[in-house]
Parts: C-alpha cells; structure tokens; sequence
C-alpha cells in the first residue's frame, strides 16, 4: 500500500510539474503576434496593389491626355498652314495660285505637319520608354510571412495530449490522497 | 496595429510600451520557470522570426522603388505638361482672328482667375457720356443700368479712396434712410462682386440711388477731388471731348488695374502667411523632433538606473517603476505648446474637407486643383496641401481666397490664445546635450509662433470679416473630436496596463527580488513550487518542503537565469521604446522636410505673380497711356499732328485684333512710303510705328503672361502632385516601419520565451528533491 501510494504521488507530481511547453500567457501573445503578421500581409498586399494601379492609371490618364493634345496641336498647325498658303495667295494670286506653286505649297505644308507628327511621336515615344526603363512594378514576396504566421500559430494553440494527460494524472493524485484522508483523521491531534 | 503613420498614433504605441517597460521593470519575467522548454517550439518561434525579418528587409528596398516610380511619373507629367503649353500657346494666337481688345485684354485676366475684375469698355464709355451730362440720360440709351451703376458706384468708392465713405456721400442725396444706405456700403466693403444686385435691390426700394443720381455724385467727386490728365477739371466747360474721355479712359484702367492689384495683394497676402505658418511649422516639428531625441536619451540613461543598477533587495513595485519610466512625453509647457501643431494641422485638414464648403470650391477649381485635391485626400497628410492647393491654379477668385481666408482668421484666434513662455524641465545626465537642443528648438518655435501670430494680425488688420460660420463650427468640432480621441487613448492604455498587471502576480515579483538580492527562502522555495505547480494543486504538499542544499542551489541558479532574463526582456523594451520614439521622430522631421517643400513651391507662387504682375502692369501702362482720341487706340501722347497727317485710323478697344494690326500697318506703310518732305520731322511716321508697334506689343505681353502664368502654374502644380504622393509614401514606409517594429518585438519576445524554460535536468532536480520532500511527508503519515 506504501508502495502505491509513493508511485502514485511520484507520478502525479512529475506530471504536474511537467505541464507544457508553453503557458495561456505565451500562447496569447503568439496569438496576438500571429494577427499582427496577418494584418500586415494583407495591408501590404492591398497597398501595394493600390500603388500599381495608381500608377497604372496616371500613366494611362497621361497617355492620354498627351495623345489629345497631340492631336489638336496639329490640328490647329494644320489650320495656321492652310492660313498662311491662303494668305499667300491672297497676296498674290497671279504668281502664287499657278498650280505648281499651290503644290508646292501644300506639298510643304504636308512635309511640316509630318515633322511636327514624327516630333510629336518621338517626344512621346521618348517620355514613354524613359517611364518604362525608370518605373517597375512594386513587389513583395509575402509568402514567407504566411508560413512565419503559420509557425506561430502553432505556438498559440494549447497542446491538447498534454493537456488530457495532466487532466488525467491529476485526477489520480487526488484520487490517492482521498484514499489516504482516513488516516488523517486517525493522525490528526 | 499601426492604422496610420502619424505621430499622435506613435504617442499611443509609446504610451503602452511604456507600461509594458514599467511592469517588466520590476523584473518580473518568469519565462524561464514557468513552462517546459521545447526545441520544436523553439525553433518555430525563430524560424518565423527569421521568415519575417527577411520579409521586412525585402520591403525595406520598396520605398526607394516607389521614389524611382515617382520620379517616372514627374517626368511624364513634364512631357504632357510641355505639349498642354504648346498647345494653348498656338490657341491664344489663333483665338486673336476672333477677339477685339475688350475680349483680349478680359481673357488675359481671365486666364488670372479675375476676369470679374475688368469692365467693359463700351459700358465705361456710356457711364462717362451720362457723368459729362451730369446725370441727365436717356434710359431708351442706356444698355445695362445694373452694370452701369455697378461700375459708377466703384468709381465713385475710387474717388472716395474708400468705399466705407459712400454712405456720407449718398447721405447728400437720400436722407431718409441711412440704415439702408449703411448696409449698402457694409455690403460692398466686402467683394464687390454681389453689388449690381444688391444696388439693382436698393434701388428699387429707395428709389433714389439712381444712375443719375451715381453720375452726378461722380461729377461732383471728380472735380473736388481729381483733376483730368490735361490738369483740368472734368466737367469743365472748356475741356473738349477728347481730354474727358483720355481723362475717364485712365480712369478706367486704373479702376481696373486697382482691382487687379487688389486681387494680387490679396492672394500674395495669404501666400506670405501660409509661408510664416508653413514656417511655423518647420519649426515646430523640428522641436518635436530634438525633443524626441531627449526623450531616447532619457529613456536609455534611466533604463540605465532603473534596470541594470537596481540595487539587491530593491521592491518590485510597479508602479514605482511606472513612475520612474514614465511614459515619455514633453515636458509640462513644451507639451503643450507643442500640441498646438496638431491643432493647426487637423484645423486646416477638417476645414477642407468640410463636404459643403469642398463642394462650393469645386464648383470653381480648375481641373489640376481638382487633381490635387483629389490625391491630397488620398494621402496620408492631406492638411498641409489644402492650404496650398487653393492658391494654385488661376489663383485670383474670390471664393476659394475668402474660404482660405476665413480659416487663417480661425488661425490667428488659436494664435493669439498662446501663452507667451513655459516652463521647460530641468534635464540632468547624458540627456543632457540632446535635452538642450530641444529647448533652442523649442525657443525657436516660440518665436516663430509669434512671428505667426503678428503676421495674422497684420494680415487681417485690412479686413473686418468674420470668419464664416461653416469654418468655426467645423473647427469646434475638430477640437472636441480631439478631446475625445485624447480619452480614448486613455482608456486604452488603461486597459493595456490591467491586462498586463494581471499577468504578474505577487509571488512572482518576491521571487526575483529573491534573486536579485542573492538568498533563496523556504519561502522562495514555497513560492517556486506555486508557480511550478500552481497554488491550487501544491496543498500542504509545500508545507513538507525542506530546503537541501542543493536545492538552494540550483533554484538559485534558476532565479539568476530569471534575473538575467529580466534584464534582457527590459533591454528589449526599452529598444522598442527608443525605437517607437526614433519613428515618431521621423515622423517630424519628414514633416519638416514636407513643409521646407511647401515653401520652396509657395516662394515659387509669389515669384510667378509677381512676374504676372510685371507684365499687367506693362500692358495696362500701354492701354492707360490713352490717346486725346478715344478713337486712337494705342497712340503715344505727342503734339498733335496738322494738317493731312491729322488724319488717322479709327481703333478703339472694340476693334478687332487683327483689323488693328492691319489699319495699323496700312498707315505705317503709306506714312513710310510717302515723301519725307511732306511730314515735318517725320513725326507722322514715327507716331504711326509707334502706335503699330504698341499695339504688337500689348499683343506680345499679353501673350507672354499667358504663357508664363500657364507654365508656371503647371510647373507648380506638378511639384505639389508630386510631393503630395512623395510625402504619402514616407509617411506610409515609417508607418509600415512600426508595424514592423511591433511585429519585431513581440517575435523576440515569443523567440526569448521559447529559447527559456524548464529543462529535463532541471525537472529532474525539483522532481528529486520535491520527491525527498514527498517521501518525508508520506513517512509523516504513516
């Protein structure tokens, strides 16, 4: 019986002692930290998503409105050329309506409005590859952060066997010390 | 979690940590003996942390990414910019085949954002022929009487020098009805720009204040108090036609020019206060800034004392350490003239983005200040943008001037209220150097603060106008608002230090004096096995515990492991403290940086109206340097030519451009063509060269301050996007740097948990001695 009881106490305080590897305050704070990577993943994802299509969308918006302007520019060049071929001939319609003179005329006219488009068309050519070389996409690889969120979560959770176990052997101990109450009360002055 | 960048969310995060150091400095972590030690669990925690740790570094590089993206994308801007000028360039020339010199000279202050200013030329024209008739007109004649007694009531205000006075010159007229006529000129001291109606009103309910009666009073006023450009009165009898009408044509230029100017001083006014309140500001983050360092200084020196040279057997009181480690902030009077900077920076935010006020703006924005809006309020710091952004563009309307306008006389109000000197606490220690930069910085905010508040004064000692009323209720309600959030804050960390002080129990605190003070108790002992085991299971099995020596022992060498624990954890703490502070300090010096940018744009804004200035100036001296024909347009003053050189082209300012040019041209042509001898000196041809050549140059510089005036507000306008975006970024990477500094700080924490606790020898030790104590008391009971 002596010997029961000296294994029964023994094992019983091993268990207690022993409790686990981590404490509800440890796990909490694993807990907390784990919501803390989380949330950062998802806001740096969101915030850099949001920065890629700002930037997507200015540069589209800019495209654009370059193109627009582009296009009205040359056509009041176009205009202002065809004043000035009038002009000419308002000037002076007997030399300068002669039909060779007229061509000449337009036929120069063509040839500014086609520098001014290859002008036009390399300005913007030019802005657009200088973007294209200075900008990249914002990236970050989050996923190392999922497995890290993963890991720690890990530390937050209670160890279920451990937790039956010391149950169990707690229930032992005091199983063997109701046993001995008797004889407390026999020993007690 | 760090929501937002901003400093008072860095106070906050300072302000828990700071409980966090005075709990922990009591030493009182325990991590060693109150859990087993598992190395699967240990090597999760790292492995993590390292995991993390390299994430972060990665996201370190994205800033200077973002900055590359930024620069990018200015320089595209530029490019589009380059091709905007262009084009409206070739538009404002081809758009002179449609206009006359009305038109020109209104789209000029048009472009300027004050074409209400101007006034037409053909409604001048009548008021002066119904003036030189002294009121005498016929209303069949007359085109716009509204627009008309409008612009004869300014000009008689010009003649007054000031409009307050109309009431005493109307009082001449109406004399029954001075309270009518006070309101009129209280009306009309503001901005004119409601005056026909409210003078169409008036007149309809007085029936006195009549065109005629205007022109009359403006005769009278003219010849008291002004004499004609000849030197003669203009009603005289004896003045022809032609000096009365050179006479009202520089009238007419100097009215206009006079409310251009007045325009321009207006808006270089509030450009020269929000300079001294962006300098104001400069100053104020940089204090907050050197004070920020103090504090890291103070805080490092006194974990010093607190932590490392705690003497053996000292208390672990907690809220002795609290009081020690006292959460960081200014000193008393630094403190609180330091919060001042957040009331002018929420103040000027909140009044924007006021929903009735933004909408009234933005029915008047041009399309980049709407842009800029758009991306301020997108940004992380949108307050110091809004006072810049109405300021760019055209510049010169009323409404978003008196918006501005009526938030900087909120500001003087919270200027003024400052208390001229506070006190600053007496620093000692290694903080000292640090805590003596801050007070200069500090005593430089002071006297920039006051700089702050004369300039409001003198900026508003012209203006009686109230603020209005949308602005001051918006403004009371940001500053309840604050008073809230201050409470909540409160209440948070409040609830933080419970939480945290619920975790520590006294047992805990006595066991690590224990250690400290190098002796170890039956009680100790005792107090071990509670927390081993838990004070509910150990019973009265404690009660057997005899202390052996090698139990003493080896507790001791736990609780060492404990004490040096402690000071690590404390160590951890106060980094992240430091480092919460160091972030916060960012926080301000970018701010300064932000406002040193501001400036350097706002400086940029005087320099262009000063240049559009210039060039108004030069194109109004051309236009008031009137002809003695009204006819005459553009014609130098010079003795009148006789003879057939008298006869010259027709141009008024209701010509059109080109016709101008071309009538002008033609007379050149034939005046250089025909025999010097028939002009006498030349003068006819020099006269007709000249008057071409003025009306090419009013056609150049109007021309050119267009284009200067469009590229400067696009340049401008292009360094405000861009900062805007610059500023957002910072602000969002020092943000994102706190949250990885919390992040940081509690993976080290669970790291240093997990690398700690109990050890198979160590539960062998308390398990063969425990079991010693056991046996003795299963033996007691036999």
């Amino acid at each position: 019986m002596r010997h029961h009881m000296k294994t029964v106490a023994l094992i019983a305080l091993a268990a207690l002692v022993a409790g686990c590897g981590t404490t509800a305050t440890s796990r909490l704070r694993a807990e907390q930290t784990r919501q803390l990577l989380t949330n950062y993943m998802q806001e740096r994802r969101a915030s850099i998503e949001q920065l890629n299509r700002a930037d997507r969308a200015v540069y589209a918006s800019l495209v654009r409105d370059h193109a627009e302007l582009t296009e009205q520019t040359l056509f009041l060049r176009r205009g202002a050329d065809a004043a000035a071929i009038a002009d000419t001939l308002l000037v002076d319609w007997r030399v300068q309506g002669r039909a060779s003179v007229i061509r000449s005329m337009v036929e120069a006219a063509r040839t500014r409005q086609l520098a001014g488009l290859e002008r036009r068309d390399s300005i913007i050519a030019d802005a657009r590859l200088q973007y294209a070389k200075a900008h990249a996409a914002l990236a970050l690889d989050l996923s190392k952060l999922q497995t890290a969120a993963e890991q720690i979560g890990r530390l937050s959770v209670e160890p279920r066997a451990a937790r039956a176990t010391i149950d169990l052997l707690v229930a032992l101990a005091e199983a063997s010390r109701s046993a001995s109450k008797p004889d407390e009360h026999v020993q007690a002055p | 979690m760090f929501l937002r960048p901003t400093a008072r969310t860095l106070t906050r995060r300072a302000g828990t940590a700071a409980m966090v150091l005075a709990l922990l400095a009591g030493g009182c972590n325990v991590s060693r003996i109150n859990h087993l030690h598992t190395p699967a669990n240990q090597t999760r925690a790292e492995n993590a942390r390292d995991l993390a740790n390299a994430v972060f570094s990665d996201r370190d590089g994205l800033l200077a990414k973002t900055m590359a993206n930024l620069e990018a994308e200015q320089n595209m801007r530029r490019a589009v910019a380059l091709a905007s000028d262009e084009f409206s360039d070739l538009a404002d020339i081809e758009s002179l085949g449609a206009m006359d010199w009305d038109w020109l000279r209104e789209h000029t202050y048009d472009s300027l954002g004050a074409s209400q200013r101007t006034t037409a030329r053909a409604d001048f024209g009548q008021l002066a022929f119904i003036v030189a008739h002294r009121g005498d007109y016929d209303p069949q004649h007359v085109r716009d009487a509204a627009a008309l007694l409008h612009l004869g009531t300014r000009l008689l205000a010009e003649y007054s020098g000031r409009l307050d006075e109309l009431d005493s010159v109307w009082m001449r007229y109406i004399s029954s009805n001075t309270v009518a006529l006070l309101q009129l000129s209280g009306a009309d001291s503001r901005v004119d720009r409601d005056f026909a109606r409210a003078a169409e009103t008036f007149e309809a309910a007085l029936g006195e204040i009549t065109l005629g009666n205007v022109s009359r009073r403006i005769a009278d006023a003219y010849e008291q108090s002004l004499v004609g450009v000849s030197g003669r009165p203009l009603l005289d009898p004896d003045v022809g036609g032609g000096d009365r009408a050179r006479a009202f044509l520089k009238a007419w230029a100097e009215l206009d020019r006079s409310g251009f100017d007045a325009a321009l001083r207006r808006r270089n006014d509030a450009l020269v206060r929000v300079l001294v309140l962006y300098d104001t500001l400069v100053k104020g983050e940089r204090a907050r800034a050197a004070t920020l360092v103090a504090e890291q200084a103070r805080i490092r020196e006194r974990a010093k004392t607190d932590f490392h040279d705690q003497s053996p057997g000292a208390p672990c009181d907690s809220e002795g350490a609290a009081a020690s480690t006292a959460v960081p902030t200014a000193s008393g009077g630094a403190s609180e003239l330091l919060e001042l900077l957040d009331t002018l920076r929420t103040g000027i935010r909140n009044v924007w983005e006021d929903e009735q006020m933004r909408q009234t703006y933005l029915e008047r924005a041009s399309q980049v200040q709407r842009e800029l809006l758009a991306v301020a309020t997108e940004s992380l710091d949108p307050a110091s943008v809004y006072s810049l952004v109405p300021l760019l563009g055209e510049g010169l309307g009323d409404e978003e001037l008196s918006s501005f306008e009526g938030y900087l006389s909120l500001l003087q109000a919270k200027v003024a209220a400052l208390p001229d000197e506070n006190a600053d606490e007496p620093e000692v220690g290694e903080a000292r150097d640090a805590a003596s930069r801050a007070v200069k910085a500090r005593n430089e905010f002071r006297a920039a603060l006051n700089t702050l508040r004369t300039t409001f004064q003198l900026g508003t000692a012209d203006s009686n106008e109230e603020p209005d009323s949308i602005i001051r209720d918006k403004l009371e309600m940001v500053i309840r608002s604050t008073e809230a959030l201050n409470l909540d804050l409160a209440a948070a960390d409040l609830d933080r230090a419970k939480e945290l002080a619920a975790e520590l129990e006294a047992p805990i605190r006595d066991l690590v004096n224990s250690a400290r003070s190098g002796t170890v108790s039956l009680a100790d002992a005792r107090s071990l096995l509670n927390l081993a085991i838990g004070t509910d299971r150990s019973g009265r099995l404690a009660d057997a515990l005899k202390p052996t020596d090698d139990l003493v022992k080896h507790m001791r060498s736990l609780l060492t492991d404990v004490s040096n624990q402690n000071a690590e954890a404390s160590a951890r703490v106060v980094e992240f403290l430091v480092g919460l502070h160091s972030l916060r300090q960012n926080v301000h010096e970018e701010n300064a940086r932000h406002y040193l940018v501001l400036t350097t744009i706002a400086k940029a804004e005087i320099e262009r109206w000063l240049s559009v200035g210039a060039y108004a100036e030069e194109l109004e001296g051309i236009y008031a340097d009137a002809p003695t024909d009204p006819n005459s347009l553009f014609d130098a003053p010079a003795a009148p030519l006789a003879g057939a050189a008298l006869a010259r082209p027709c141009v008024t300012t209701s010509t059109p451009v080109i016709h101008t040019l071309r009538l002008l041209a033609e007379e050149a042509q034939t005046r250089h063509s025909a025999s010097p001898a028939a002009d006498a000196g030349g003068r006819a041809a020099a006269q007709s060269a000249a008057r071409l050549t003025n009306a090419v140059r009013a056609i150049s510089i109007q021309q050119l301050l267009s284009a200067t005036n469009r590229r400067a507000a696009n340049r401008n306008s292009i360094a405000l996007l861009g900062e805007v975006r610059e500023h957002s970024a910072r602000l969002d990477d020092i943000g994102t740097t706190g949250v990885e500094l919390e992040i940081r700080y509690h993976m080290d924490e669970l790291v240093a948990f997990h690398s700690t606790g109990l050890t198979d020898q160590n539960l062998q030790n308390l398990v063969g001695a425990v079991q010693q104590g056991i046996l003795i008391w299963i033996g007691s009971e036999q």
